[in-house]
């Protein structure tokens, strides 16, 4: 009984966000640039999946102060893991689902108890643009659809397990298919030139045609809606369909490119 | 046991007879803190440094009204702008209640706004000492603007930044009650607000 049990816990082992994938890296051209210029993306590792409950689990369990009950109305909103049934608990068939309705400053908090750290806009877009084939399938027939098409779905309650939906070439999962996903800089400016936009003129360049016409590659539109939910978000929302991976800097002595 | 009561008694009559110095005054009591609110921005951790070298938590500001906004010492454009708004507000305020709010000047660029430069900034701008200029590290940053959502972005190869112009005040315990955005904002409404949260009339803020 014994062995079958431990046969049994072999075969599902449970992937956890410990994969590491490792990015070579390089220039692209961001859907919005300040500049028009391409940018250049580091080598890094990100999450080969996003985190899951159990995951977040661990996390709350040291860091008592990210508890539901616990964390601060700074931090986070009052939906913040409301999926959960209490502090420590959740249903068991949501293991392995990517953990929702965390806030950017809970998200941030859990990728640095695990001493990494959430990926730039960038970093994340770098590897959004990779489809199953190609390190960069945003020219290639039909997948701009299906993401669109995923845009369009509501997302599925509840959320399948992580790893079930879609693998890019790099070897990441779910980057398109489950969840929407924080990033570090979530807060930052998009397309504007200059000091002395105030945000208003910002919004308007995002949400009207001029954003558009002004955006890169105008057949991105996938790009586009990414883009303008983020520059929706605030730091303590939390999103029944928002969840998040955790990427890091490559090591010292890492490869170079 | 007897010797105990005995003990309780004399101190009891000591206390009386010294006009219980020791209980609180109601002065003292209003100005004890009681927790600091949950959704305050001083719950934001970290050590801060001002233009005048002090190493500062936000929590010190507690108590006083602040007026705040995120700026960058090297701008040209908007944060001089920014910062004739917030005076713009002061002045509009009446002789009393003007002189009973604080402010605070946060830099988005930490990496070369160092206490020199916002001290500098500080006297080019000819502020007063009601005026703190603060610091912080790449991370406090990043997150006083996320509470605030301020947003701001370095642009590439430059030392400018792109960002919003927003005045926020809070209140004496450092929760956010009042918002604007852009520049050159008609003063009413922010005024409206700092009178109320200094003198404690408004219906908007305790």
């Amino acid at each position: 009984m014994h062995l079958l049990l431990l046969l049994l816990s072999l075969v599902m082992v449970a992937p956890t966000s410990a994969d590491m994938i490792p990015v070579g890296g390089g220039s692209y051209l961001p859907q919005y640039t300040l500049d028009g210029k391409e940018v250049e993306v580091k080598p890094f590792l990100i999450g080969k999946y996003p985190v899951t409950n159990a995951e977040y689990l661990e996390f709350v369990r040291e860091r008592p102060e990210w508890r539901r009950s616990k964390a601060k109305s700074l931090f986070v909103e009052t939906a913040y893991l409301s999926h959960w049934k209490g502090d420590l608990s959740f249903d068991s068939a949501q293991a392995n689902s990517p953990v929702i309705n965390v806030s950017w400053f809970a998200a941030r908090a859990y990728c640095q108890w695990r001493g990494m750290r959430l990926p730039t806009q960038d970093e994340w877009e770098f590897v959004a643009r990779a489809s199953e084939t190609q390190l960069d399938g945003t020219s290639e027939p039909g997948y701009q659809q299906r993401i669109l098409s995923w845009y369009s779905r509501p997302s599925q309650d509840p959320l399948p397990p992580v790893g079930t939906v879609f693998r890019n070439v790099l070897g990441v999962n779910d980057i398109h298919g489950l969840v929407w996903e924080w990033v570090d800089d979530y807060n930052t400016v998009i397309a504007a030139t200059g000091d002395s936009r105030n945000k208003g003129e910002l919004d308007r360049n995002l949400y009207c045609a001029a954003g558009v016409n002004s955006a890169t590659s105008p057949s991105d539109y996938a790009a586009f809606m990414r883009y303008a939910f983020r520059s929706s978000l605030k730091g303590s929302y939390t999103l029944q369909n928002l969840g998040f991976r955790c990427a890091a800097d490559f090591p010292k002595g890492g490869p170079e490119r | 046991m007897t010797k105990r009561v005995y003990l309780f008694l004399l101190c009891t009559l000591f206390l009386i007879l010294t006009g219980c110095k020791e209980t609180p005054s109601p002065e003292t009591q209003e100005h004890t803190p009681g927790p600091l609110p949950e959704n305050s921005l001083y719950q934001l951790e970290g050590e801060w440094e001002t233009g005048a070298g002090e190493k500062v938590a936000l929590a010190d500001f507690r108590g006083k009204v602040q007026m705040l906004s995120m700026i960058y010492t090297t701008c040209q454009g908007a944060c001089p702008r920014i910062v004739a708004d917030m005076k713009a507000l002061q002045e509009a305020m009446s002789e009393q209640t003007g002189g009973e709010i604080e402010f605070l000047l946060v830099t988005m660029d930490p990496e070369n706004d160092n206490p020199e430069a916002l001290q500098r900034f500080a006297e080019e701008q000819r502020l007063g000492p009601e005026w703190r200029l603060v610091r912080g590290s790449e991370n406090q940053t990043q997150e006083i603007s996320a509470v605030l959502n301020s947003k701001y972005r370095k642009l590439e190869g430059s030392t400018d930044f792109a960002h919003s112009n927003l005045i926020t005040i809070l209140n004496k315990d450092g929760v956010i009650i009042h918002q604007q955005e852009g520049l050159g904002v008609p003063v009413e409404g922010g005024v409206e607000v700092l009178e109320g949260l200094v003198t404690g009339t408004a219906p908007c803020c305790q």
